[in-house]
């Protein structure tokens, strides 16, 4: 897994090109679309979408993805150019991909070298993706990272700081008179192109504008742009007195405003400073206007001045913003790779994985064993017996009352601790919310269908089974969600692994046998299969079709191994559930469902909830905001509260 | 006796390390004008605050100390020239703590803190006075009505004049048009032009007040008017030059640099006042 970049920016193509490659809120639904289902080959993904760049930042395999998202983004575009769109596109990965989001972080690759805009972009842009679960580990480490650069660059350089164009420098010296420009009156006397600039640079620091032309009609139009207030010019001395800021750029050849003038109009003001900007050639302010106390005038060529010595600063700090750059990204390049790359020769010896010894868990091990050794590493299994296996004839519910959560995972627990096996492998639904002190899942490998499915003994469906049909299921869970599905029918209980279930089957024990799709699919029974429920049917367990690989939080090496495994889109759907499992405090004998689920339009939760009588029952289906999860998660649990 | 702490040698000791922390803040202060960094900003901030809490422990220490005879008890030292100048270098500090966290300039610690560091070199560089009652002089509650009125107003004067510095600073920079980084890192003329009126609207009345009641006393006293000695005079002086900015500042056009040079010509009287009624003439002699 690679970090990738493709993207396009004000440096590689025009205004109208980036219009086009803009990623839209359609467009947006499209990328999460295609992320979801696999098309873009990558596991993680933030897109940040500026006037000045589209970026597209992924965690893949690096061709495939590369290709993926060069692809994706040529194919949403408008684009009808001649020129092909990918001349226009960059793709970077690795550690230039990192070091181009520091760049934009810091203002470095920006129009505005140093604008403070882009962070605030940037920080949208992640929480965007964050809250739609398209972010993991490495994307989170990375944003989180690059935000932090770009602020410290900010507060250890002079790079944001100093105007770089007429109008800019305009407003500085403004604030550095009237302090904040959003109580400051700005008088625009002339309606001309540099007059525009100004009102703009003036607007966005929500200073309040009028503007006064000899022309009116030009000054309507001027103050229609910038929802200004336009005055006759017949009215130049009040407007002037009660001006804070001047802006003159008419076109006369006499002083507009002189100094016997202004000395009337400062009366009028009683002293207030009054900042005089006179933007025209020839000038129309006389001089001798700027002797004057609390009067501050400042011609064109002493704008253009500061804007030089400011642009000369600029490329010192430039340098010096590329050398905190440099030293982070190395720091944190460091850190990245260290986290994300294993070393097989640390690994003297096969790592242990402890398992349960059911076919299943069998199959399921093997998953593991499979990806471990794709990393280069030795593996080997060591079968561990728990109490949900050996008391196989008592009901689940009973068994939990007695010896508490975690029946299916407390001697692995044990045995990982104790050291006699490095890892182990979980089905995440039999997972307690608390694991054991010292251990962590390091990996929640991606997620098998997490639907639950129906075998029936005839091979009708649920619908075609005779009334009083007998179905057997040890869940209460499914027995609640498919008696609404099938009134009248008989429930039995049902436990002991997959093949004993179908067993019971085939024996006429029961009509019918309810089981998860995954564990039939994982044992190559797919055959059996009479229907699959949708999850809108047949609301899932918490964690069903994942399995989890837990390890010892201090065995940093083993851990490190875990973490590539696994996998940012499942993980996120597995710590809602769990999160919200355990924030409403049910175990695995609660009647209880729950499923998030990564769509385009955000994380997508479903919750079936029964009291244990049955008498009570609640389908709840909500979006989650994933930046905020335990915030979601708590209201929806208060929510639910309320409704029971 | 042996079991009393030696708050003479606690309140030496805190006048120390109040003097100390004010050079840092000073320091600090003004290497944040030249630099912006937000964190020594902070820093300079929590040296002032330090030195807040150093000079008030110091004024506790020196009153507990003067406590110890008897016949001082519940009476506070700020008729004493020991007291009187730790009270004042602990209200300018204070109040340019509360205007900077406020306004967050950093400038005017540039210009308020020497004066701190002149008004804790007194008690610095002369030894605390011996154990004895106070003098009829000292132990005047009116006295110390007076005398903390004036301490408060002085305060409140010497940061008018930082910010009246801060403005006058600001306003040459402007027109030298500068653009270095001190001069981005000024506060704005606007800005400054409030908070001296602030700051003397409040000092004035007090100073007034303060007035008044040394009037009255000397009147019951003496039955005389103020403005035979160096200090009433001064102090009469700084009266009418502070009245007259108000004045012209509500109903005239003083203001920006007009009001910044009213303030400083009265920090000035304030200063001169100050010096001569204390070092140059002889002490001032109210009683």
């Amino acid at each position: 897994m690679e970090l990738v970049l493709v993207g396009l920016s004000h440096k590689t193509c025009t205004v109208e090109t980036r219009e086009a490659f803009s990623i839209s809120p359609e467009r947006k639904r499209l990328l999460l679309r295609a992320l979801a289902s696999g098309k873009l080959a990558a596991e993680e993904l933030v897109w940040v979408s500026t006037c000045n760049r589209v970026d597209l930042y992924a965690v893949g395999k690096k061709k495939d993805c590369e290709t993926a998202l060069i692809g994706f983004l040529s194919d949403q575009s408008q684009y009808d150019d001649n020129k092909s769109s990918g001349g226009h596109l960059y793709s970077k990965t690795g550690k230039e991909a990192m070091d181009h989001l520091l760049n934009v972080a810091c203002g470095l690759d920006s129009m505005v070298v140093g604008e403070n805009e882009i962070l605030g972009q940037l920080k949208d842009s992640y929480y965007g993706a964050k809250s739609a679960g398209t972010t993991g580990r490495l994307t989170n480490t990375l944003f989180q990272r690059a935000i932090g650069v770009g602020k410290h660059v900010r507060a250890n350089t002079k790079i944001s700081q100093g105007g770089r164009s007429v109008a800019f420098v305009a407003v500085q010296y403004a604030g550095r008179i009237f302090g904040d420009l959003d109580k400051a009156k700005v008088l625009l006397l002339g309606a001309g192109e540099m007059a525009e600039a100004a009102a703009s640079a003036f607007a966005e620091k929500k200073a309040a504008l009028t503007v006064i032309n000899r022309t009116r009609a030009k000054g309507q139009e001027l103050a229609a742009k910038f929802s200004a207030q336009s005055v006759p010019w017949e009215n130049l001395e009040t407007a002037l007195s009660e001006a804070d800021v001047v802006l003159v750029s008419t076109s006369s050849s006499e002083p507009v405003i002189t100094k016997d003038g202004m000395k009337k109009i400062m009366a009028l003001r009683h002293g207030n400073p009054i900042f005089l900007v006179d933007i025209s050639v020839p000038r129309n302010i006389q001089p001798e206007v700027g002797s004057l106390s609390n009067v501050y005038l400042y011609n064109i060529d002493d704008l253009e001045r500061i804007v030089a010595e400011n642009l000369a600063q600029l490329s010192e700090e430039i340098k010096k913003a590329q050398g905190i750059i440099d030293a982070k990204s190395a720091e944190i390049w460091e850190k990245f790779s260290q986290d994300s790359s294993v070393d097989p020769a640390v690994f003297t010896e096969p790592l242990r994985i402890g398992t349960r010894g059911s076919r299943l868990a069998l199959a399921q091990t093997n998953i593991i064993c499979d990806l471990v050794r794709k990393e280069g590493v030795e593996i080997s299994q060591k079968i561990i017996k728990t109490s949900g296996d050996i008391f196989l004839t008592d009901p689940v519910e009973k068994l939990i009352a007695a010896d508490g959560k975690g029946l299916f995972v407390k001697e692995i627990e044990r045995d990982l601790l104790d050291g006699g096996i490095k890892l182990a492998m979980h089905s995440l639904k039999d997972l307690p919310g608390d694991l054991a002190e010292g251990l962590r899942i390091g990996a929640y490998l991606k997620r098998e269908d997490p639907r639950d499915a129906i075998v029936t003994r005839t091979g009708c469906s649920l619908a075609d089974l005779p009334p009083g049909a007998k179905i057997a299921t040890g869940s209460s869970r499914r027995r609640f969600q498919i008696a609404r599905l099938k009134p009248g029918a008989v429930f039995c209980p049902l436990r002991g692994n997959m093949d004993t279930r179908l067993a019971k089957l085939d024996r006429g024990e029961c009509d019918a046998i309810v089981v998860a799709y995954a564990a039939l699919k994982r044992l190559g029974l797919e055959n059996r299969i009479t229907q699959v429920f949708t999850a809108d049917e047949v609301v899932p367990a918490p964690g069903q079709g994942i399995i989890a690989v837990e390890a010892a939080t201090a065995d940093l090496q083993t851990m490190r191994l875990v973490r590539r495994l696994d996998h940012a889109r499942t993980r996120i759907c597995a710590e809602c559930e769990r999160l919200f499992l355990a924030t409403l405090g049910g175990g695995c004998a609660t009647p209880l469902g729950a499923h998030a689920e990564l769509t385009e339009e955000g994380l997508l939760f479903r919750v079936f909830w029964c009291s244990p009588d049955g008498r009570q029952k609640l389908n709840l289906e909500t979006y989650i905001d994933c930046s905020k999860m335990t915030e979601s998660i708590t209201d929806l649990v208060a929510r639910i509260k309320q409704l029971v | 006796m042996g079991d009393i702490p030696d708050f003479s040698a606690i309140s030496s000791f805190c006048v120390r390390l109040a003097f100390g922390f004010t050079l840092l803040a000073l320091a600090t202060g003004i290497f944040f004008v030249f630099n912006r960094i937000e964190k020594v900003f902070k820093a300079a901030l929590a040296f002032l605050g330090g030195a807040v809490i150093l000079q008030a422990a110091a004024f506790i220490a020196l009153t507990l100390y003067f406590w110890i005879v008897p016949e001082n008890l519940y009476i506070t030292p700020l008729n004493t020239p020991r007291g009187m100048v730790l009270a004042l270098g602990l209200c300018v500090n204070a109040l340019l703590l509360l205007l900077e966290l406020r306004r967050g300039t950093g400038l005017t610690f540039v210009f308020v803190l020497p004066w701190s560091l002149i008004a804790l070199a007194f008690p610095l560089f002369t030894a605390v006075p011996g154990l004895e009652a106070f003098s009829s002089q000292a132990r005047s509650g009116l006295s110390a009505l007076h005398n903390v009125l004036f301490i408060v107003s002085y305060a409140l004067f010497i940061n008018a004049f930082g910010a009246s510095s801060s403005l006058l600073l600001s306003d040459r920079e402007l027109r030298t048009r500068k653009s270095h980084d001190a001069a981005f890192a000024l506060p704005s003329i606007g800005d400054m032009d409030k908070l001296i009126w602030r700051l003397v609207e409040i000092g004035f009345p007090l100073f007034l007040t303060g007035f008044v009641i040394a009037s009255v006393q000397l009147y019951v006293k003496y039955s005389r008017l103020p403005g035979s000695d160096v200090k009433e005079l001064g102090a009469l002086a700084t009266l009418a030059v502070y009245g007259l900015y108000l004045a012209l500042r509500k109903y005239g056009d003083w203001r920006g640099t007009k009001a910044a040079w009213a303030n400083v010509a009265g920090f000035i009287l304030i200063a001169a006042t100050l010096v001569l009624s204390s070092r140059v003439i002889a002490y001032h002699k109210f009683f």
